[in-house]
């Protein structure tokens, strides 16, 4: 998985418990140096460890911890991209280069391999003013984070949407498949 | 947890050696080289962004040029198919491909183009002066006509055909055809095209497949056009009996055996001499020698190959000939169509002579020339104005005392009068054509006389009307229909006509003539073999010749009471004919001592000036009565026609 995404969970817990409780974590799970590279593709299952044994430390559920790494996620990108929030004029604008913007964070990984697993999670199956499916295909199963970025980022541009996970990998589909949809006027 | 640098100095400097890392890595793509990827050690967030989007620039960079170089290999292999599919069809249809660049001036022609003419290919463009040079004289002119004219707009595409010269100096015919591109305001910006070679359709003869006349014309004109001239001799062979080979075999079998025989033709003749097939199975080539002595020699193997028979289809057959030559003069050069002109009379003069004759051009000819064409105008005069008169010469009986047949003899009423006898026309009749019309208008004089009142009164209802038919006519697949018609139109029945035909006509297609004699004889008209012994006579067609009566000529008879060896050579021959079963006319009895001899050899029909000359229809009830002229010391009396 692409560093940033740890990396994020990181930063919050350094600066609000303590490199210690870094550390804690990290034994926990098992990952002695977990990493912290913004351009480098970490191992999915230590990843995915970190953000399990940070749950626990944090005394939050799975979808508890998504919606705070969520809120965590877009202030972060919003401090660090902030270009990618002022291109898109629209969440659904945004949202439709999310495919686009993941796989440069993966442009830096050399095998060619790890770099199209990278690229290829992400994939817009349809897209108009209003409308927005978007096909994400990963064995770490993160839909619950994108579901939970989603309002997020409605709440940026002041819009109101709604999303619906109509076929999960979870639920023994090839595929997570949002289908996105916006309105038209801005929320008050 | 790695850290940076710590404090604000050392940090900047950390930065900017950083950043001055990345620069340095990106220095690679000055060389157009992406394949690399942009590293930093750094733990700072805003150097990992520098390197992460660099590497996605780069990236993303190296995705388009494959994209564009997946495109561009897709765009070439389907170039590459359509030329080789443009180039199979090309080359199926044996056509080159040319462009011309209009802003330049400049031509580029495709490989096949210069195989086509065995030029060396050259790469590149060319002037089009290149191309136009190549073209002959004559086509020049209308090649840049055509080309232009499209250019301006003014025809829809070019289509000219034309004849350039090869690689080895010979002319081959070309079809271009071309279209113009033009931009947005209707400017033609280039033209292209194809050049097919059309030269076996246009230079080549069908039949013997050798070069035509037109490539012969192509010859000709450019061996006149050599300065100085060198002595040149145009020579024509004719094949009088072509028509023998395609008797009872398949078409295909006697092509084959043509062409065979013009093949072996061609190595009879010097590497550089070519061999051109012209209409009716005549050959010409061109020879630079005027002597004719030296002539003569080199066409011997012609000749010898030509007195051997052709075998097709397991049987031989003879082929008779004629040649004709024009030699030029360098010190007098004349005209292409002159020399084509005079090749042609020394060609027709060979005609009218002996098989295997061959004639020189001479001044002479043109006298001969002259009296044909008078010749020819005094028939569609003739036919134009009712000249065309029947005369009748009787056939007597002497047996039984009656005429037993009238001969129809043509003559023409010059302007003031002047009757002119067949010796002066016929020939000319037969080679212009004019004797189909000629001998219809003869025979619709001639036949109401058997069933002309008067006629009958005098003469009965039993005389044959006889008339003669020329080699033309004889080889006429459709002569027994043209007989029967003219006789279903007056109302006469077949066997009341004969036809007589001369062994000359005869033997020029003997197969074909037999054929047609049966098929004349079966429908019930009589035939008659004319001017027997008038010149080379074989025995042997009088044991195989579809006929009737055999009518000996005058040459047999005349002194025949005074000469005891032209006695017995004519006696023979009555015999002969006798034990055949021929009927038999003796032509030009002109003397009691003859009638007698004959009446004691059991011949029975005279013709001669003896019993009556020819004399006009009109004026044969009146001014012919039959009469034993050998019953009175002075004979008939007889009335003369002026000039008859």
């Amino acid at each position: 998985m692409i560093g940033l995404i740890q990396r994020v969970l990181i930063d919050h817990v350094e600066a609000n418990y303590g490199e210690t409780a870094v550390q804690v974590i990290a034994e926990r799970a098992g990952v002695p140096s977990p990493g912290r590279r913004i351009d480098t593709d970490y191992d999915d299952a230590d990843t995915l460890a970190f953000f399990a044994a940070a749950g626990d430390y944090l005394e939050l559920d799975h979808e508890a911890l998504m919606a705070l790494y969520a809120d965590l996620f877009i202030q972060w990108t919003r401090r660090h991209y902030p270009m990618f929030f002022s291109m898109a004029e629209s969440a659904q604008a945004l949202l439709g280069r999310q495919p686009a913007i993941h796989a440069s964070l993966g442009a830096g990984v050399r095998d060619p391999k790890l770099r199209s697993r990278v690229n290829d999670k992400f994939r817009i199956v349809e897209q108009s003013a209003s409308w927005l499916v978007v096909e994400y295909r990963s064995p770490n199963g993160l839909c619950s984070l994108y579901r939970a970025i989603f309002p997020r980022v409605l709440e940026v541009y002041g819009q109101a949407g709604e999303l619906v996970e109509t076929r999960c990998r979870h639920r023994g589909d090839d595929c997570c498949r949002f289908e996105m949809t916006f309105a038209e006027e801005a929320v008050a | 947890m790695r850290r940076g640098p710590g404090g604000s100095e050392e940090r900047e400097r950390h930065l900017l050696a950083e950043v001055d890392s990345i620069s340095n890595q990106l220095c690679q793509a000055v060389d157009g080289n992406f394949e690399f990827y942009v590293h930093t050690d750094s733990d700072e967030i805003a150097v990992q962004k520098l390197a992460q989007l660099n590497n996605f620039v780069l990236d993303s960079v190296r995705r388009t040029i494959r994209d564009l170089q997946a495109s561009r290999d897709e765009l070439e292999t389907r170039v590459e198919e359509r030329t080789q599919r443009l180039n199979l069809v090309l080359t199926a249809t044996n056509d080159g491909v040319w462009e011309w660049d209009i802003a330049s001036g400049n031509i580029t022609l495709s490989q096949r183009w210069s195989s086509m003419l065995g030029l060396p290919y050259a790469a590149g463009q060319q002037d089009v002066d290149e191309w136009l040079r190549r073209i002959h004289d004559d086509d020049r002119a209308k090649v840049q006509q055509s080309l232009y004219q499209h250019l301006d707009g003014l025809t829809s595409s070019v289509n000219v055909e034309y004849r350039i010269r090869d690689a080895r100096g010979s002319w081959r015919m070309m079809l271009c055809r071309g279209l113009c591109q033009r931009d947005d305001h209707g400017v033609a910006t280039r033209m292209a095209g194809t050049q097919t070679d059309t030269t076996e359709q246009r230079l080549v003869d069908p039949l013997t497949l050798l070069p035509n006349g037109d490539y012969l014309d192509l010859l000709l004109r450019e061996r006149l056009s050599h300065s100085p001239l060198s002595p040149m001799a145009l020579v024509k062979f004719q094949l009088l009996n072509v028509a023998s080979l395609f008797d009872g075999v398949a078409v295909e079998d006697a092509i084959t055996a043509l062409r065979g025989l013009v093949q072996q033709m061609r190595r009879q003749l010097p590497l550089q001499v070519a061999l051109a097939a012209l209409p009716e199975h005549t050959f010409a080539m061109i020879f630079e020698i005027g002597d004719a002595e030296r002539l003569d020699h080199v066409l011997e193997p012609l000749e010898a190959l030509l007195a051997q028979p052709v075998e097709i289809d397991g049987q031989q057959v003879w082929l008779s000939h004629v040649s004709g030559v024009a030699v030029l003069s360098p010190s007098e050069p004349v005209s292409v169509d002159e020399w084509r002109h005079r090749s042609r009379l020394a060609l027709a003069n060979a005609r009218q002579s002996d098989i295997g004759s061959r004639r020189y051009y001479s001044e002479s000819l043109r006298q001969w020339e002259r009296q044909n064409s008078q010749a020819e105008q005094l028939i569609r005069g003739a036919l134009a104005t009712r000249g065309v008169r029947c005369f009748v010469q009787p056939i007597v009986d002497v047996s039984k005392g009656e005429v037993r047949c009238f001969e129809a003899l043509m003559r023409l009423q010059a302007p003031g009068g002047k009757i002119v006898e067949p010796g002066s026309f016929i020939e000319v009749a037969e080679r212009s054509g004019l004797i189909s019309p000629l001998w219809e208008a003869l025979m619709k004089q001639a036949l109401p006389m058997l069933k002309d009142d008067a006629i009958r009164q005098r003469f009965g209802d039993r005389f044959l009307l006889s008339v003669n038919l020329s080699t033309r006519q004889l080889m006429d697949p459709s002569l027994l229909d043209t007989l029967i018609e003219a006789l279903d139109r007056h109302g006469i029945p077949c066997h009341r006509l004969q036809i007589e035909v001369t062994e000359t006509s005869v033997l020029s297609d003997p197969v074909k003539a037999f054929r047609i004699l049966d098929r004349i004889r079966a429908a019930g008209i009589r035939v008659a073999l004319d001017d027997f012994g008038s010149g080379y006579s074989s025995l042997a067609q009088l044991t195989s010749m579809p006929m009737d009566t055999v009518k000996i000529d005058r040459e047999l008879v005349t002194d025949v009471t005074t000469l005891p060896r032209k006695r017995h050579v004519l006696s023979a021959v009555i015999a002969l004919c006798q034990r055949l079963d021929y009927g038999i006319v003796v032509e030009g009895v002109e003397e009691c001592e003859t009638l007698n001899l004959l009446r004691e050899w059991g011949v029975t029909d005279i013709q001669g000036y003896l019993y009556a000359r020819p004399l006009p229809l009109d004026r044969l009830v009146e001014d012919f009565t039959l009469l034993d002229p050998c019953e009175f010391d002075t004979g008939v009396e007889e009335t003369r026609y002026p000039d008859a």
